[in-house]
């Protein structure tokens, strides 16, 4: 009891201190004031660039896609007038669509997109029970750093950080934006070796606009107008570089700090090797494969619909099993309606470069593996027995027929070397 | 002693708490929005739902105003005045021509929310909408909306039978419904599990739905929201499905149900669905892109 009434003697002098009336300002205005001073002048540095401003934008939390460019112009009435490198349904790489914007007060001015831009706010939109986050991207940024030079903010679920510089180029925007996706199509390989030194350090893959080493670190760049930056300096055997310039001729990208000596070269190591380790599922595009598979394939879904489960056939994949991470081809199939719930009937195969060659690749069936395969009828494994039959099967690029965001490889299609009117065409769902 | 000292301790206090109170309260927000003009559409909105019945429409998203751990999108300006319209015409100007316009005036959530995007949760369900203690509705996949040609059906699915649904969640929270209700499935609330049930086997254990086995509020509500959007025919056809004893179970609830809407707010179901009804029939001919 003693020490309660000596907290509480404490406790009555901090408030007879309360009133203290000699404390130094540090500022001349209140918190208040000084954010909506600070909203109404960021707002007119945005309104300012009559041209526009250039953005490197970075969805995804883990950055695994890689940054895109949009033009971003703000209009003093509130609307904001955008375009974007990558296609959508309605608008072409560089075409100019309005929504609005808002400088907001939360803990510190937050830039927000508060109506929908279909050129921006693809990054952002769920895709469905399958993909509750879809791309992953910010539309609401904390604004960071604001001089006329650049603006530095970070996206305000994910924490990507995104720049704006003011947009001087003569160019179109649509010239501008679409520059770099030629440029990408330009560096795309199924593989790369990275070189320091002139030696052999590491092979990757890249997948949007990310480089996946086979330690599974990743570097995420975006591109410019003469190769790629990397969103923050990679170190790699004591070497540390950021900026790499593409040498066309020589098929590499080669970075440009003086002291620095990496190289990442295109198409360098054996594409079986990479594609039978895929950490990536790919779906089989029914339309896009040989009349011999898509028959095959038909016979196949009718059994599963008529195996007795209800189901309602959706697609069919390789590479990694998304529940078990065994190499499989396997079927994705929903239950009486769209919408109740998901099914996999997953069969494992092993998947082996074939020998002697860097773009050939066997399938071998090896029995039925988890989610429903061992409770259908016996002959779905029709499909699975031609596959294996069929192989070894040449790895070619295929270009997606409508990309929207296009991943990299974009498509990539599997023709049986025995029976070249045998082929399956799949895309990394990834 | 000890009383005279925790006085004394409690005096200084006060003079502590209150001595530094001489600031008015201002009535303006500490924080101005910056020169953004209204727009045609915003000043619609002023004359059309704030006026009027005191509501907030928020088409511009607000990320603290929804759930943070969903993605979402924002809306579409042009499918945020078609369901401006729609909900004007559908359920607000519904219920005026069935119990006038005090009833919304008092009762309606002061806030209404649009997002574009559905709210999707990893079980592979959808929120289409949610209310928040009778003072806010928010509804999800606005973009989902056919601005030109809209279908009553996916209105109804999407959008109507949430706002009915969660209106009917304030008018409950508001005054309480009797509590023989929750008596007649009491066995039957299974909370998050309800997306395991089929919709006919929901209606064989007595409920309008699926997601009315969730929890007696749920299948309180449930019921107002399909009985007023739906057609008597929907209906005995749903009865059909659920068999003796699941349709003894719904007419039992449905009884209570609009025993309480008449006694307790004079809402006569059965006109509110003609009203409704009559109203989705004629939507092809509302206007639904311009102002």
């Amino acid at each position: 009891m003693k020490n309660k009434l000596f907290i509480g003697l404490l406790l009555s002098l901090f408030a007879l201190q309360a009133c203290v009336k000699d404390e130094d300002k540090v500022f001349d205005n209140s918190a208040a004031d000084r954010m909506n001073a600070a909203i109404t002048s960021y707002r007119s540095i945005l309104v300012s660039e009559a041209n526009g401003w250039l953005v490197e934008y970075f969805p995804e939390n883990d950055l695994s896609m890689g940054g895109y460019y949009f033009i971003w112009k703000f209009n003093n009435d509130g609307t904001v007038e955008m375009a974007g490198e990558v296609p959508t349904a309605k608008y072409a790489a560089g075409q100019t669509s309005v929504s609005t914007y808002a400088v907001i007060a939360e803990e510190g001015p937050v830039l927000t997109f508060n109506t929908y831009n279909e050129v921006f706010h693809l990054f952002v939109e769920p895709f469905g029970a399958s993909d509750v986050d879809g791309y992953a991207g910010d539309y609401e940024f904390v604004i960071r750093e604001v001089t006329p030079e650049q603006i530095v903010m970070t996206g305000k679920k994910y924490g990507n950080k995104i720049r704006l510089t003011p947009y001087t180029d003569t160019k179109t925007w649509k010239d501008h934006l679409t520059q770099f996706v030629v440029l990408d199509q330009k560096m795309a390989a199924l593989g790369y070796n990275v070189k320091v030194n002139g030696t052999n350090v590491r092979k990757a893959v890249r997948r949007y606009r990310t480089f996946s080493f086979e330690n599974n670190a990743i570097a995420p760049y975006i591109i410019t107008t003469t190769g790629i930056k990397l969103y923050k300096p990679l170190t790699i055997y004591g070497k540390t570089a950021q900026y790499f310039t593409f040498n066309e001729a020589e098929k590499k990208l080669v970075s440009d700090e003086a002291d620095s000596d990496i190289v990442i070269e295109l198409g360098s190591p054996p594409v079986n090797g990479i594609f039978a380790a895929t950490n990536d599922s790919w779906k089989i595009e029914d339309n896009e494969c040989s009349n011999s598979f898509r028959t095959l394939l038909t016979t196949t879904k009718n059994q599963l619909l008529n195996g007795g489960y209800n189901f309602t056939y959706n697609y069919m994949y390789c590479g990694r099993s998304p529940l078990d991470n065994n190499m499989v081809f396997a079927f994705f199939v929903f239950q009486s309606a769209p919408g109740n719930a998901y099914y996999h009937v997953i069969y494992n195969f092993i998947y082996t470069p074939a020998p002697g060659t860097d773009d050939q690749i066997k399938f071998a069936y090896i029995g039925p593996g988890n989610g429903n395969a061992a409770n259908q009828p016996a002959p779905v494994t029709g499909i699975l027995a031609t596959i294996t039959n069929k192989s070894p099967y040449s790895i070619t690029i295929k270009e997606a027929n409508s990309p929207i965001i296009p991943a990299y490889p974009q498509g990539i299609q599997l023709t049986s070397v025995a029976d070249p009117n045998f082929y399956f065409v799949i895309y990394s769902t990834e | 002693m000890k009383k005279t000292i925790l006085y004394l301790f409690a005096l200084i206090l006060l003079v502590g708490a209150g001595s530094c109170n001489k600031d008015e309260i201002n009535s303006q927000s500490i924080f101005v929005d910056p020169t953004t003009p209204p727009s045609t559409f915003d000043t619609w909105l002023l004359n059309n739902y704030t006026y009027p019945y005191n509501i907030e429409f928020k088409y511009k998203m607000e990320d603290l105003e929804s759930p943070l751990t969903y993605q979402l999108a924002p809306a579409r300006i042009e499918n945020s005045i078609a369901m401006a319209k729609l909900l004007k015409y559908l359920w607000i100007e519904a219920y005026n021509e069935h119990v006038g316009i005090d009833f919304l005036q008092t009762h309606v959530p002061r806030v209404i929310h649009l997002v574009g995007s559905g709210a999707y949760n990893t079980n592979n369900t959808v929120v289409l909408g949610t209310a928040e203690g009778g003072m806010k509705i928010t509804l999800y996949a606005v973009n989902d909306l056919d601005i030109v040609n809209p279908s009553i059906a996916q209105l109804n699915t999407y959008h109507l039978r949430t706002m009915h649904h969660e209106f009917a969640h304030i008018l409950h929270q508001t005054k309480n419904y009797p509590a023989e209700f929750k008596l007649i499935t009491v066995n039957g609330y299974m909370g998050d599990d309800w997306d395991k049930v089929s919709q006919a086997n929901a209606l064989r254990a007595g409920f309008i739905s699926a997601y009315s086995m969730k929890s007696y509020d749920e299948d309180f509500v449930e019921l107002i929201a399909h009985y007023i959007i739906n057609t008597q025919t929907w209906w005995n056809a749903q009865l059909t499905t659920a068999g003796t004893n699941g349709k003894a179970l719904i007419e039992e609830k449905i009884t209570v149900v609009k025993g309480y809407l008449k006694s307790t707010w004079n809402i006569d179901i059965d006109e509110m669905r003609r009203i409704v009804q009559e109203r989705a029939n004629n939507i092809n001919n509302l206007d639904l892109q311009t102002l």
